[in-house]
């Protein structure tokens, strides 16, 4: 259950675990595990050069300058190697979409798929920029701190998420 | 704090974060989409634990004086719109953006045009941001449930981990994890579909398994 070369943990085991990483990002950095704003950072600093001086001085886009940001930053990006690593000890690399998608899509095509992904892509970043963090950013480092913000964001994302997952084709 | 010790901190916690997502199956779209249907309990009974934990681990440290918290201000608009609006697009996306870079790095290439909507949305955001900032100013300020309940903190924090504790003995005796991950541990079920009024009561057991689910060497 607990071996590094199994496929699946205990969920319980995992996030245990996932939990425990609040604490050096709140202890040794003063933030929070928040890639939401790793990736709002990552693409306001990537693409400052040639956005128009409007949006270069918009107020988030001023995150930059934040060791915290860049933290967030490092930390979105590593996550994608750390998964490499777990995967591919135990072969469970994948090269096509997950078949969910044509089951609750209805169809196969890797257009509607594309669609679905950029349309979800925007709304969660678009959301999470107005709400001050995503789903890890307030529905863990939030609610750990007790917060009474990330307690209504967070009931609303799954008011969201459970009113688009009735739109999508139940199996 | 230096940049250079930020950056090597995020690199060792992203790395940790990675690994224990895609140990965990939570990030597979199969689990997201089927956690918003209320077919399969795996990614909740991850965030629980996850909560619970950093609950109790927040609260230890705060008492202890190693950390300083940093709630957010209530926005209530913003929070209530932001907030439909990343539950959305998390179940069409398939993932939360940790969860996307998951399914980067386990070899979805299809996530990739999560993150060109991502790119879109946070640019759309800076565009729209001064038309928004009457949404994102004033307010009561960043409270927290010991704040407005006027409770302290560690009771607060056992009394919501133990709520926390025991729905996840319920989920788990309602419906084990295992039965949740499907033959290829993506949470996809390729038996007939179960219908009924009631998702959680029925258990597909995945009938005949094609990849063995725990390839455990």
């Amino acid at each position: 259950m607990f071996k590094s070369r199994e496929r699946a943990w205990s969920p319980y085991v995992a996030g245990v675990a996932i939990g425990l990483l609040v604490i050096p990002a709140m202890v040794l950095a003063d933030t929070v595990v928040d890639p939401s704003l790793g990736f709002s950072t990552l693409v306001n600093g990537l693409l400052a050069p040639v956005l128009p001086e409007t949006l270069r001085t918009a107020p988030s886009a001023t995150l930059m300058n934040d060791s915290g940001a860049w933290w967030q930053v490092t930390l979105l990006v590593s996550i994608l190697f750390g998964a490499l690593i777990s995967a591919s000890t135990t072969h469970s690399r994948h090269n096509a979409p997950s078949p969910i998608w044509a089951k609750v899509l209805g169809t196969p095509s890797l257009r509607m798929r594309a669609a679905t992904g950029f349309a979800g892509g925007f709304l969660m970043l678009l959301g999470a920029s107005l709400a001050g963090g995503g789903l890890m950013g307030h529905g863990l480092s939030g609610m750990a701190q007790l917060a009474a913000d990330s307690t209504i964001v967070l009931a609303a994302m799954v008011a969201g998420g459970l009113t688009a997952g009735r739109l999508l084709r139940r199996l | 704090m230096l940049l250079v010790t930020a950056l090597t901190l995020g690199l060792v916690n992203g790395l940790a974060l990675g690994f224990l997502l895609e140990k965990s199956r939570a990030f597979e779209p199969g689990m997201v989409v089927g956690q918003m249907q209320l077919r399969n309990l795996i990614l909740v009974k991850v965030w629980f634990s996850a909560i619970a934990t950093a609950l109790i681990a927040v609260t230890l440290l705060h008492e202890l004086g190693l950390v300083t918290l940093h709630p957010h201000p209530i926005h209530m608009a913003a929070d209530i719109v932001g907030g439909l609006l990343v539950g959305t697009g998390v179940t069409l996306a398939g993932g939360c953006p940790a969860m996307i870079m998951v399914q980067i790095g386990a070899g979805y290439r299809d996530a990739w045009f999560v993150v060109l909507g991502g790119v879109a949305g946070s640019v759309t955001f800076l565009a729209v941001e001064p038309l928004l900032r009457p949404l994102l100013t004033g307010g009561p300020g960043p409270l927290t449930w010991c704040d407005i309940l006027a409770l302290p903190r560690p009771a607060l924090a056992v009394a919501l981990s133990v709520a926390l504790f025991a729905c996840i003995m319920a989920m788990e005796r309602l419906r084990p994890w295992r039965l949740d991950l499907g033959p290829r541990a993506d949470g996809v079920h390729h038996g007939p579909p179960s219908h009924g009024a009631d998702p959680l009561r029925h258990h597909p057991i995945p009938a005949s398994p094609g990849p063995e689910p725990h390839r455990a060497s």
